[in-house]
């Protein structure tokens, strides 16, 4: 695994090469060593190790951008790679206004290592996936999930004086528990693998297959309901892109383009953007261009403030920004690169998770959402569904499960509808990711909403 | 010159037999990809990727450990080795059914048939292409936005097994694109050329030649632009024609997805989701008998097109939907043997980086005899609906519900020219195939492929397509709104 040190070495050795041709150049260095220990039905069926050295140069001259990226550690690689991008770069055509590469500040270094990761083996690993399957088994079912561990390095250093590092270790845990068509989910995730309460997770999602008997659909209509943090976060990542994305907004497929400074959400929602709060993330304190992210609130008590923008889409709107440097340039694979948050928060409230379900005489509790998508961008209309661990609210307490059922809601009024925000939360990271290996997540805790509305 | 590949997977196969390996299988690959967006006049997205590694699978009692690794030292093949070997002795600990897969010992090469190769184009050229699309779109008063792409892979891959087996791949595939935006009075709608998803086949830039862009330009921004005047999609009940680009993605989610044996089995039941297509159904109906569905990696220019899968088995075309049908499933040797059947070549890595898991290739509805005016004309009231442009669908690929770009009415048996904006539709994968009752021939036939399939952990972002007449489906729930 390449450490910060090395990684300073490949980025300084191709930074002094581009000095040599005249052009900018930023290279942006993504270290990565991984493990997914994979299991279904209680045996684990995939188990897999992947390292990566991910190198992405983006050469620059005046408004003029091309990007190269390669893998692997050998110089010659790297030296074509440069001498493409060179070339490429010839071809661009300039953005009149726009400065392509960013000027530095100060140096940018920042650790997120745990301690014990490196002791973590994988044979520690599939103990630990072993235990749950045991606990699984107490209750009559069988353990499906992923326990992903892994250490990270970025480097991003630029002829223009960016220089900014992270070296993170990282570890999930999830697990759906499942007996016949009932199952529960429950995930812990954070810097230390060691740390996770795996048995936790592994109790929860138990705890919820359990509640057995026959599972009753659920009737079409709107229902007060309580989504669970991993529900929120699913909603938090609709609104990072559809709600709050510069270039979403530039190309006027937001609903909530010039909404600015409107009341949007209910007063009761606040959600903020920071990524170098490790108790709400795993951080990565600084954008893909190497600049500081500073914290931002997307959102003010339900008052949406502006999207969030990178240098080149800012030139394009005429609105107040909520954020920059929200560059996310290379990391999210075939969909482009969008300005996005990427750690987003969603501020909590003062009730317990019980006081939430407590009062409701006929809900619904959500565990989790699944395949949520943007059916009408322009309305924010969404559609989805509720997954492994589903109830039925009843007379203040979770009662009978209920099959998987679909909603379809304008994301503004779901929001809109929230009366009451838990005080607890949980960090939600997802358990897959675009190449390279950075890891992203959110922070959310629990709602009660007053009507969210299932079509089928 | 760099060694070849073979030499390369000669070294990991020694250095994994010096280990102790038993049965071991290596896929080595460079893998290239390119992008260019442009949006107006701009150059959104110029950029290049090359990847170069690899990736080794060992079996240990029946478990397999896998390893990849981007650099070619001595040093990090003895390290991908020992990481592979330590996965499968770790994944002992919890694995109740052991699989010893056979090793395949055939040499072979498949090279995608290509005209021009995509990078020999001038990248200058190409710009050009894009930004006369472009313009001439935006000479459109009602347009605001046009942004169009080029984009190709190339994937030299090299399979071998421990058992002797060496298959060399050339694969090589093209995609291009372009989407309109018209505003008028606070109501923004899009149209896209092709289409939406599906813009993509294996084939060089002769592919790009062949779509015209900048030919294309005039029908996709009328038709942007009449949507603004356009009705909101109606709710109700309704018969539906689904066109071509429509059915891809209804294929793809209530067939393809369903049909993955791993899925299936349950493999994929902690992320992906499960399958309501169980073992038991095998045999028994899935849906009208006008379904004829085939899965062939061998089809001529599709996307999801190669000779062999990733552990060496040869492909064909194989029936998987026969006259309503379920006649098989999409499957590995691994999860075919589960079944005591026989895999179909489905084991797929996006590349090196990745593990194999079963995915989908070319998977496609056969064409029936009806011509559109046929279909039109037997449908009385009716939506002709076209290019998808968001799917759900439950984790047991039951409970859909899909978005377009556009539908057509549909008056007394005949296209009336009139449209209707954000058409949606849902229904449920038994209930809905089971309500086809008419299939267009050949001429409505389109095959299209997108290299945005999801699935796995971490996630694998697989190349694939799908072919599909027009067909009729009644009693369709439409306009699904809040």
């Amino acid at each position: 695994m390449i450490g910060a040190g090395q990684a300073w070495q490949v980025v300084d050795r191709l930074l002094a090469r581009a000095a040599r041709t005249g052009v900018d150049l930023q290279v942006t260095l993504v270290g990565e060593d991984g493990n997914l220990t994979r299991f279904a039905g209680s045996e684990i069926h995939q188990n897999i190790s992947q390292r990566d050295l991910y190198v992405i140069l983006r050469a620059a001259r005046g408004g003029a951008v091309a990007q190269v990226s390669v893998h692997g550690t050998d110089p010659a690689v790297h030296d074509r790679a440069l001498d493409r991008a060179v070339a490429l770069l010839a071809k661009a055509r300039p953005i009149p206004g726009f400065d392509a590469l960013p000027t530095g500040s100060a140096p940018e270094e920042h650790s997120f290592v745990a301690p014990g990761a490196g002791r973590v083996t994988l044979a520690h690993k599939a103990a630990v996936v072993k235990n749950a399957h045991r606990i699984a088994a107490e209750a009559g079912a069988l353990a499906y999930g992923v326990f992903v561990t892994g250490r990270t390095t970025i480097a991003i250093g630029s002829t223009r004086g960016v220089r900014s590092s992270l070296e993170a270790t990282d570890a999930t845990f999830e697990t759906v528990c499942a007996q016949a068509e009932a199952s529960g989910y429950a995930s812990t995730s954070g810097l230390d693998p060691l740390r996770l309460d795996v048995e936790g997770a592994a109790r929860e999602a138990a705890e919820k297959v359990a509640r057995r008997g026959p599972l009753d659909c659920l009737p079409a209509g709107e229902y007060e309901v309580v989504l669970e943090p991993h529900a929120v976060a699913e909603i938090l990542g609709q609104f990072a892109y559809y709600g709050a994305s510069g270039r979403v907004h530039n190309d006027r497929m937001s609903f909530l383009l010039g909404r600015e400074g409107q009341r949007v959400f209910s007063e009761r929602v606040t959600i903020r953007d920071d990524g170098a709060d490790a108790s709400r993330s795993l951080p990565l304190p600084f954008d893909l261009e190497g600049l500081p992210r500073k914290a931002a609130t997307f959102v003010d008590r339900g008052v949406f403030l502006g999207a969030a923008h990178d240098r080149a889409s800012v030139l394009r709107t005429s609105a107040p920004p909520c954020a920059l440097s929200r560059s996310t340039a290379g990391i999210l694979g075939f969909f482009g690169s969008p300005p996005m948050p990427l750690h987003l928060s969603l501020e909590p409230g003062a009730c317990s998770a019980a006081e939430l379900v407590r009062g409701i005489e006929r809900g619904v509790y959500v565990t989790r959402l699944w395949y949520v998508r943007m059916q009408d961008r322009i309305e924010g209309v969404s559609t989805g569904l509720t997954r492994d661990g589903t109830f039925a609210i009843e007379n203040g307490e979770i009662g009978r499960p209920l099959r998987s059922a679909r909603f379809t809601q304008g994301l503004s009024e779901l929001l809109t509808r929230v009366t009451a925000v838990s005080s607890d939360g949980l960090l939600h990271v997802p358990t897959t990711w675009f190449e390279p290996r950075v890891r992203i997540g959110s922070w959310a805790p629990a709602l009660r909403i007053a009507g969210m509305r299932f079509t089928s | 010159m760099p060694p070849p590949m073979e030499e390369r997977a000669d070294r990991i196969l020694s250095a994994a037999s010096r280990a102790g390996v038993g049965p071991a299988e290596v896929r080595v690959e460079r893998a290239q990809h390119s992008m260019l967006t442009v949006r107006g006049d701009e150059v959104e997205t110029l950029s290049e990727d090359e990847g170069f590694g690899f990736g080794i699978s060992v079996f240990v009692d029946g478990c397999e450990g896998f390893a990849s690794a981007s650099d070619f030292s001595d040093a990090t093949i003895e390290e991908a080795v020992a990481a592979a070997l330590e996965a499968a002795r770790a994944s002992r600990t919890a694995r109740r059914h052991p699989f010893a897969p056979s090793m395949p010992t055939s040499r072979a090469r498949f090279r995608t048939p290509v005209e021009v190769e995509p990078w020999a184009v001038p990248v200058d050229e190409q710009i050009a292409l894009l930004v006369d699309a472009n313009a001439r779109a935006l000479r459109h008063s009602k347009v605001i936005l046009a942004r169009s792409f080029v984009g190709w892979y190339r994937f030299e891959r090299l399979y071998a097994s421990s058992a002797g087996a060496r298959i060399e791949q050339d694969l090589v595939e093209t995609g291009a694109g372009l989407s309109v935006t018209a505003a008028a009075d606070g109501i923004v709608e899009v149209r896209s050329y092709p289409t939406t998803m599906f813009t993509w086949r294996a084939a060089g830039y002769e592919l790009v030649r062949e779509l015209d862009l900048p030919g294309n330009v005039e029908r996709t921004c009328a038709e942007a632009v009449r949507l603004l005047e356009a009705p909101l999609c109606p709710s109700g009940s309704s018969t539906v024609l689904l066109g071509p680009y429509m059915m891809m993605l209804q294929i793809h989610e209530s067939i393809g997805h369903p049909l993955e044996l791993d899925r299936v089995l349950g493999d994929e039941k902690g992320f992906a989701g499960a399958s309501f297509a169980t073992p038991d159904l095998l045999g028994r109906r899935y849906g009208s008998d006008l379904m004829n569905v085939v899965v062939d990696p061998t089809m001529g220019d599709a996307l999801g097109s190669y000779g062999f899968d990733d552990e060496g088995t040869p492909a064909a075309r194989r029936p998987v939907i026969r006259d309503g049908i379920l006649v098989d499933y999409l499957s590995s040797r691994e999860s075919a043997a589960r079944l005591g059947r026989s895999s179909t070549a489905s084991m797929r890595t996006v590349g090196w980086k990745h593990k194999p898991i079963v995915r989908m290739s070319n998977l496609s509805l056969l064409p029936g005899d009806s011509s559109l005016d046929d279909l039109v004309a037997t449908t009385g009231e009716g939506l002709l609906i076209e290019h998808a442009t968001a799917g759900s669908i439950d984790d047991n690929r039951l409970d859909f519900q899909f978005a377009a770009e556009v539908g057509y009415r549909i008056r007394d048996g005949r296209l009336t020219g009139e449209l209707v904006r954000r058409p949606s539709y849902a229904g449920r994968t038994p209930e809905f195939w089971s309500s086809l009752d008419g299939l267009g021939d050949a001429s409505t036939w389109r095959c299209g492929g997108t290299p945005s399939c999801g699935k796995g952990q971490p996630l694998q972002i697989a190349h694939v397509s799908h072919g599909s007449p027009v067909a009729r489906f009644r009693g369709v729930r439409i306009g699904v709104h809040p």
